[in-house]
């Protein structure tokens, strides 16, 4: 292992240790004394938005849904089903794929290295075959029409389509039904070869645990990296403002769904600066939306949301939306008056919010750092996102209000606006 | 009024729950009703945005309200929780005010006008909120098809009447229903506290011990019913939908002795509990029919329920495969190995309640309610010592009962 590092974190009462292994993966381990799960989670930046890359002198597009689907085919393992063989040592297991990022985690309480050496061997080990891809079809398919029957997913990729022309996000991480039936072995074995790279992976790993000789066992079971040129991700160009005003679908609801959205006109990238605005996104939409927002309470007051109704952020590195949503009767009325209040929320905004606002996002993400499965996956996400492990923490104690009320401005605009409803079928 | 406290300085966040229970029964909807407009204010903080900014104040503390069904019991819920004090700066006081917090809500609510319980807006709002969310209950298919699951197999049984029941009962609980239901919880409810994490428990004692002092001993809960069934009943509902969702139930009422319990959590696991079980493997992994599905043990009412989301064609595939499978391990048991997988998984949940208070508090009731209060090592010795034949004999107890199938609207 290159550059350890370990670094005592006294807001969370943490102690982490960095380092960089032989084929440029990056390690992370916190060390939890007295804890009795540990906790390992790997991850890469490969998700459902890759969808056009150069590999090698071939332009490669794989259908929506295809990274998902080869995060299920690793589970089968090449010699033996992962399930099994983290039954065998009572690990609980799982994996993920995000837009952006694929990953695989598992937690135990005994044989720790024996989960770890299963862990960073599936993950850079597959065996692809026409049987195998079949075979994880039909599963997939129900995985995917699970998804459909939920309105709020439905809503939130009408509003996808309506803030974005071209880009990936548009699509659902696991695909459409049509999107799983075109996908093909030859589709999974470009994105592994592509991606899964060991240099690509990024671990975290915390429990009660001896850090040297972790990052000793890591670095024996990591496999040289690919000495080929990184591949070239192809980007599809993205004009700066929504595609749309306004989509609206009929579906499968009782009453109307409405969601509306303000994008920003392009991603905060990665790093600090990244992570910096986010938060700034952050606090920005709970000085809106939150419950303690007045904002929130007049409109509650005057019914034009009621209790289902949610704010979110969505940011990666090159997009970010706030979006807001509910249900509501008069969806005409719910989208006029929902975004008028956050596109006049600059300036009836208080520092004294700010800092209260600050406090409790302290407090929650703080508090939030619990089990060792929590705190690695906070720290393979810092590493996805390439910054340091709880760095949220001191970013969010150096926010100023003026910065906040800057990124109101940038955000909550018309031009940056677009909605989305779902109406009853037949109503 | 019971307290059941873990004290864990580890735990960054603290917990207390106060749960109050009472049958499920007429007024369930005045009390799903109740713990809505109590969020709406109390008498210090006269507003929803009153009670969040406390709470926001207080380091990003949450208070939350909820009413649910368990067994045959309607428990309301006041969680309180907050990051352990040593994490916050020097001198900060959280859980002061928030103990009183959590009693304002239930004991000073925000009164209406000219003597009224509570104000009649907050009242008409909350209820016609309700009254809306039931009547789209129907949009989530799979919460709709459990709900419809149940009512028909415990269609004369409290088990099988939602709490909050249909639009029409909503829409006619009145202010005073309100008051009359808060006043019997608050005086004859059975009161369970758990309070776990960085906390101490000779002040949350105190605080429980004052706010439940003048109370006479609660009447017990009634005993659950349980049906005997007759022949298997199949039932077939649709909606518009992409996916069916397929519920298959037993009558299981639990053993009496712990050996027996521990085999019988093993067996479910065994046939449904996880991507090691046989359900897994046969439905999922060799017939790719579902995306998951699962086997679960609803103890305090006695019913074994298997879920999965299919393709409709795929239902009575799926029916036959629960019965074969149980059939098997009946006969035969479980191999070694299974079980030894069904066993680890389960102690490592035991192991890993030591890591998370709303887990561990979850456990703590759970035991406390069934009259069983094991430790979790005492459990998880017990887990050590099934065999099984103990795990084929208890599986000789389920029933079955109702098969139901919510599909997709034919075109």
């Amino acid at each position: 292992m290159n550059s350890v590092e370990t670094i005592v974190h006294p807001q969370v009462r943490e102690e982490s240790t960095r380092a960089r292994a032989e084929n440029g993966a990056e390690v992370v381990v916190v060390r939890r004394p007295g804890f009795a799960v540990s906790a390992a989670h790997v991850g890469l930046r490969f998700g459902s938005n890759d969808l056009r890359f150069r590999l090698g002198d071939r332009i490669v597009e794989v259908p929506p849904g295809s990274a998902h689907y080869l995060e299920h085919k690793l589970f089968e393992g090449r010699d033996e089903k992962v399930f099994d063989r983290f039954a065998r040592i009572g690990a609980e297991f799982n994996g993920g794929t995000s837009f952006t990022t694929t990953t695989y985690y598992f937690t135990a309480s005994q044989a720790f290295d024996a989960g770890l050496d299963v862990l960073l061997d599936f993950v850079q080990d597959v065996l692809l075959t026409e049987e195998r891809v079949e075979k994880e079809r039909g599963i997939i398919e129900q995985e995917v029409r699970m998804y459909d029957d939920h309105p709020s997913f439905h809503g939130v990729f009408l509003l996808h389509r309506a803030l974005y022309h071209r880009h990936p996000i548009r699509h659902s991480p696991g695909g459409s039904v049509d999107d799983v039936r075109r996908i093909t072995v030859d589709h999974l074995r470009d994105c592994w070869q592509a991606f899964y790279r060991p240099e690509n992976l990024r671990i975290a790993i915390a429990g009660d645990l001896d850090p040297e000789a972790v990052l000793a066992r890591v670095e024996g079971m990591l496999r040289p990296a690919v000495l080929t040129p990184p591949v070239e991700r192809l980007v599809v160009e993205e004009p700066p403002t929504p595609a749309a005003s306004l989509l609206e679908e009929d579906f499968r609801v009782t009453r109307p769904h409405v969601y509306v959205g303000w994008r920003d006109p392009e991603g905060p990238g990665l790093g600090d600066s990244g992570l910096r605005r986010r938060l700034l996104g952050s606090l920005a939409l709970d000085l809106v939306f939150d419950l303690a927002s007045p904002i929130h309470e007049d409109l509650y007051q005057r019914g034009v949301v009621d209790d289902g109704f949610r704010a979110s952020l969505s940011v990666d590195a090159d997009w970010s939306y706030a979006a807001a949503g509910g249900e509501s009767d008069e969806p005409e009325r719910f989208l006029a008056e929902v975004a008028g209040a956050a596109e006049s929320a600059r300036d009836r905004v208080r520092e004294d919010d700010f800092e209260r606002v600050r406090r409790a996002a302290f407090g929650r993400l703080v508090s939030s750092l619990q089990s060792c499965s929590a705190v690695a996956g906070h720290a393979l996400h810092a590493m996805l996102q390439e910054v340091a492990p709880f760095a949220a923490l001191d970013l969010l104690a150096g926010l100023r209000f003026d910065e906040v009320r800057v990124r109101m401005d940038e955000l909550f605009r018309e031009e940056h606006r677009a909605a989305a409803v779902l109406r009853p079928e037949g109503g | 009024m019971d307290l059941l406290c873990v004290c864990e300085p580890r735990f960054k966040r603290a917990l207390l729950e106060i749960h109050v229970e009472v049958p499920l029964d007429g007024d369930s909807p005045a009390r799903t009703l109740l713990v809505s407009v109590l969020e709406q204010g109390s008498a210090g903080h006269p507003s929803r945005l009153a009670l969040a900014r406390a709470l926001q104040e207080a380091w990003g503390a949450d208070l939350d309200l909820w009413a649910d069904r368990n067994g045959e019991v309607h428990r309301l819920t006041t969680r309180v929780s907050w990051v352990g004090e040593s994490l916050l700066p020097a001198g900060a006081d959280v859980v002061s005010g928030l103990l009183p917090l959590a009693r304002e809500v239930w004991e000073a609510p925000r009164r209406g006008e000219d003597g009224r319980p509570f104000r009649a807006e907050v009242v008409e709002r909350e209820r016609e909120h309700l009254v809306k969310r039931i009547r789209s209950l129907r949009d989530d298919r799979a919460a709709w098809a459990e709900q419809r699951f149940l009512a028909h197999m415990c269609a004369d049984e409290p088990y099988g009447r939602p709490p909050w029941g249909d639009e029409a009962a909503m829409a006619a609980v009145t202010g005073d229903d309100l008051e009359r239901v808060r006043l019997a919880a608050l005086s004859g409810g059975r009161v369970l506290a758990v309070a776990v994490g960085p906390v101490e428990e000779e002040p949350i004692e105190e605080f429980l011990a004052e706010w439940f002092r003048d109370r006479a001993e609660p009447p017990p809960l009634p005993a659950v019913v349980q049906r005997r069934p007759g022949e298997r009943r199949e039932v077939r509902e649709e909606l518009p939908g992409e996916q069916a969702r397929f519920h298959y139930g037993f009558r299981c009422p639990l053993p009496e002795d712990e050996a027996g319990r521990e085999a019988l959590l093993l067996g479910v696991s065994v046939l449904g509990g996880g991507v090691h079980s046989r359900l897994f493997r046969k439905v999922r992994e060799e017939r790719s029919l579902a995306y998951g599905i699962s086997a679960r043990l609803r103890s305090r009412k006695g019913l074994l329920t298997v879920a999965a989301g299919i393709q409709a064609e795929h239902a009575d595939e799926v029916r036959d495969r629960v019965d074969a499978e149980l059939a098997d391990l009946r006969r035969a048991g479980p191999a070694q190995e299974e079980l030894d997988h069904a066993r680890r998984q389960l102690e490592q949940r035991l192991v890993a309640l030591s890591e998370s208070p709303g887990a561990l508090a979850a456990y703590l009731v759970r035991e406390e309610v069934l009259g069983l209060r094991r430790a979790p090592e005492d459990r998880r010795a017990a887990l050590r010592s099934v065999t099984p034949a103990a795990v084929a004999a208890e599986l000789e107890r389920p029933i079955p009962d109702t098969v139901y199938l919510l599909a997709p609207t034919q075109p």
